[in-house]
């Protein structure tokens, strides 16, 4: 009967043993039936706790509603409980409202409204003014024609 | 989820923000569920620890440091939640007789269709699960946060607050324990 220590072979199983002490076991389980049924038992017992699968609970899901209803209302007071309902409203308006932050401020909306203004009017001045020239324009070749014999 | 993005859900969840609260723990319960599922061998034990352990991260989430990452944290409270959780209830080390046992995937490597090998192979398997069952706590917690969690001894000892030597212990006698139950009872005939 071999009196070698099982926790070296759980060690090996492990791989919590030197390269020199892993040589030197592999050896003796070589020459020792007794080891070697022991390390052949203790890898399929290792594979089997591996192998040992866990399903998802599809339970927790009301199991958490629960206790959140339950701990809420035992901690809170009344006002506690507006306060939470108005603080969790504004956390959804929050959400929803996200994209305000990207509407550029009032100072900087009217500076670009002036300038469109300034733009547009000064653009509807040139047309204006080129219509007046044009209109000028064909006055003074009408009246020119007008003069010609 | 950034990083950034869980701080600003833990701190939410210190003001009592139900949404926060709700967005966390549906994140990581399935990952804490399979710690409590794997360490006891029993559905409805299993989701006993986990209302507990909701309980506890809603009362004790005050006093997390945000700036850390979470998960860790929810794991050691897991863990010892499940450890202190039958000392605190005072429950018998039984097995339910319609205790359903965890499977175990495809155990040999040719395929499993002889009906009878898939007989022997639950019957192993539930063999296995209640042996488990009758290992101290500490015993099964280490082999479960090994296997399940596959931490190193130096993880596991600081996760169960033991000295690496006593970790080692509880794996060898877990393991030991199992193994020549098995074998007692023909499981391992190699």
């Amino acid at each position: 009967m071999c009196t070698m220590d099982e926790s070296v072979l759980q060690q090996y199983i492990d791989q919590d043993l030197s390269e020199a002490e892993r040589w030197i076991l592999e050896g003796h389980v070589q020459e020792c039936p007794d080891c070697r049924r022991t390390l052949n038992q203790l890898k399929i017992l290792d594979w089997d706790l591996q192998h040992r699968a866990v399903e998802a609970a599809p339970e927790l899901s009301d199991l958490r509603q629960r206790v959140l209803n339950e701990q809420l209302q035992a901690t809170s007071t009344p006002l506690q409980r507006t306060s939470n309902y108005y603080r969790a409203q504004s956390a959804l308006w929050e959400k929803s409202l996200g994209f305000v932050q990207y509407i550029p401020p009032v100072s900087f909306l009217h500076k670009a409204s002036k300038g469109l203004l300034h733009n547009a009017s000064k653009s509807i001045e040139s047309s204006l003014q080129q219509r007046r020239q044009d209109m000028a324009q064909r006055h003074f070749l009408h009246r020119f024609k007008a003069s010609r014999p | 989820m950034r990083t950034l993005d869980i701080a600003a859900l833990v701190r939410r969840c210190k003001h009592k923000d139900r949404q926060a609260f709700d967005e966390l723990l549906s994140r990581y319960e399935q990952s804490l569920y399979k710690i409590c599922r794997w360490y006891s061998q029993d559905k409805d034990e299993a989701l006993d620890i986990m209302q507990e352990v909701y309980i506890k991260i809603f009362r004790h989430i005050q006093t997390f440091d945000e700036s850390r990452p979470i998960l860790p944290w929810l794991k050691q409270l897991t863990v010892n939640t499940c450890l202190n959780f039958r000392r605190d209830h005072k429950q018998p080390l039984t097995l339910a007789l319609d205790a359903q046992p965890l499977e175990v995937v495809d155990r040999f490597a040719h395929s499993s269709d002889d009906v009878e090998e898939q007989v022997m192979q639950r019957s192993s398997v539930a063999d296995l699960d209640k042996i488990l069952a009758t290992l101290p706590d500490h015993h099964r917690m280490a082999l479960s946060l090994r296997y399940l969690e596959d931490m190193t001894y130096e993880q596991i000892a600081q996760m169960m607050d033991l000295p690496l030597g006593t970790v080692k212990s509880h794996l060898h006698r877990g393991r030991a324990h199992l193994r020549q139950e098995l074998t007692r009872q023909g499981w391992m005939e190699v």
